[in-house]
């Protein structure tokens, strides 16, 4: 039965490897059993991931916020199976966190969390669509949150952005159904992260305590991501697509 | 970024009429130099200057050229 949870023999990319929820998905993949592609914009931390990473096959250096790369996005992932073999999966987990209370607030701000979170996932899943990209079965993963289904002060680009991740999974599972590639998301609460860790600080006493009162289970750790991404990327899941996975600790049950 | 770009910027973020807005106006004189303000001084700092601030830094800044000396060479 443990065989099923296993990706042994699998070539998954992993964007946003360099830190954080993206490091931790491509150490517990790669402990799985997956050839892992590391996927980042920092070359030196994509060295520290694939120190610890068992089975890194590949880094590959990717500014997903840089304008123009959108269009090229799915030429990478063709080359990246030209090179490698065909994909097993995709686990989309790079993405940015603006925290911008609303009065000021500019299109950019949209424009720039769409362009990582939303549209950068979406391009990088249409490379699987191309010839001898995509193994039988493979698995696309985006990392979306809690604000894709929820509303929270200060936070609308990012909320806008990954309430457009929650129907990327949906309109692409339908997509590619035909293919056999399932496609699904995770939504995590705030998660232990320095990311996080730098967001709380930035609030005032009254507004971060009343943020954590909202967290029935508290803080989760990268580890509770990792572990659900393993399972989507995994055989066991084999019947899930165009979901999206609640990894909150209960945040979305109250 | 100009000059008058990164004070045209301040004065959106802070909700103040840029023709208000001076070197030496004090900080704690603009309502809207408050969380949320910081909040959004922080982010435009991070998003377009590419300048790491946190808000202790802020709540110790007194003038808005306070705010032009964080962003020290990214504005000509």
């Amino acid at each position: 039965m443990a065989v099923v949870f296993r990706l042994d023999g699998r070539t998954i990319v992993v964007t946003g490897a360099s830190s954080g929820i993206g490091r931790a998905i491509a150490v517990r993949a790669s402990e799985s059993g997956a050839h892992v592609i590391l996927a980042g914009r920092d070359e030196a931390r994509l060295a520290e991931t694939a120190a610890v990473c068992p089975n890194a096959t590949d880094r590959l250096v990717l500014d997903l916020a840089d304008a123009c790369i959108g269009d090229r996005l799915p030429q990478t992932v063709q080359a990246l199976a030209r090179d490698h073999g065909p994909l097993s999966g995709l686990v989309h987990s790079a993405g940015v966190f603006p925290q911008i209370p609303l009065r000021a607030l500019r299109a950019r701000d949209i424009e720039a969390a769409f362009r990582v979170n939303a549209l950068a996932g979406a391009m990088l899943a249409k490379g699987f669509a191309g010839r001898d990209v995509a193994a039988d079965g493979a698995s696309i993963v985006f990392l979306s949150s809690v604000m894709g289904h929820v509303g929270e002060n200060g936070v609308l680009a990012y909320c806008m952005s990954k309430g457009a991740v929650e129907q990327a999974v949906k309109a692409l599972a339908i997509e590619f159904a035909p293919l056999r590639i399932r496609v699904n998301a995770i939504s995590p609460s705030m998660i232990d992260t320095p990311m996080a860790s730098r967001a709380l600080a930035l609030l005032p006493d009254s507004e971060r305590n009343r943020l954590l009162a909202t967290m029935p289970g508290g803080l989760g750790n990268v580890d509770d991501v990792a572990a659900a991404a393993v399972y989507l990327l995994s055989p066991a899941s084999r019947f899930v697509t165009g979901t999206s996975l609640l990894v909150d600790g209960g945040y979305c049950a109250r | 970024m100009t000059q008058a770009e990164f004070m045209n910027e301040i004065a959106f973020i802070l909700d103040e009429d840029p023709n208000r807005l001076s070197g030496g106006r004090a900080l704690d004189s603009i309502s809207g130099f408050d969380s949320a303000g910081m909040l959004g001084l922080i982010a435009f700092f991070d998003g377009q200057l590419g300048v790491k601030i946190n808000a202790d830094a802020l709540r110790a800044a007194r003038t808005v050229d306070d705010l032009k000396a964080m962003a020290a060479d990214k504005i000509e």
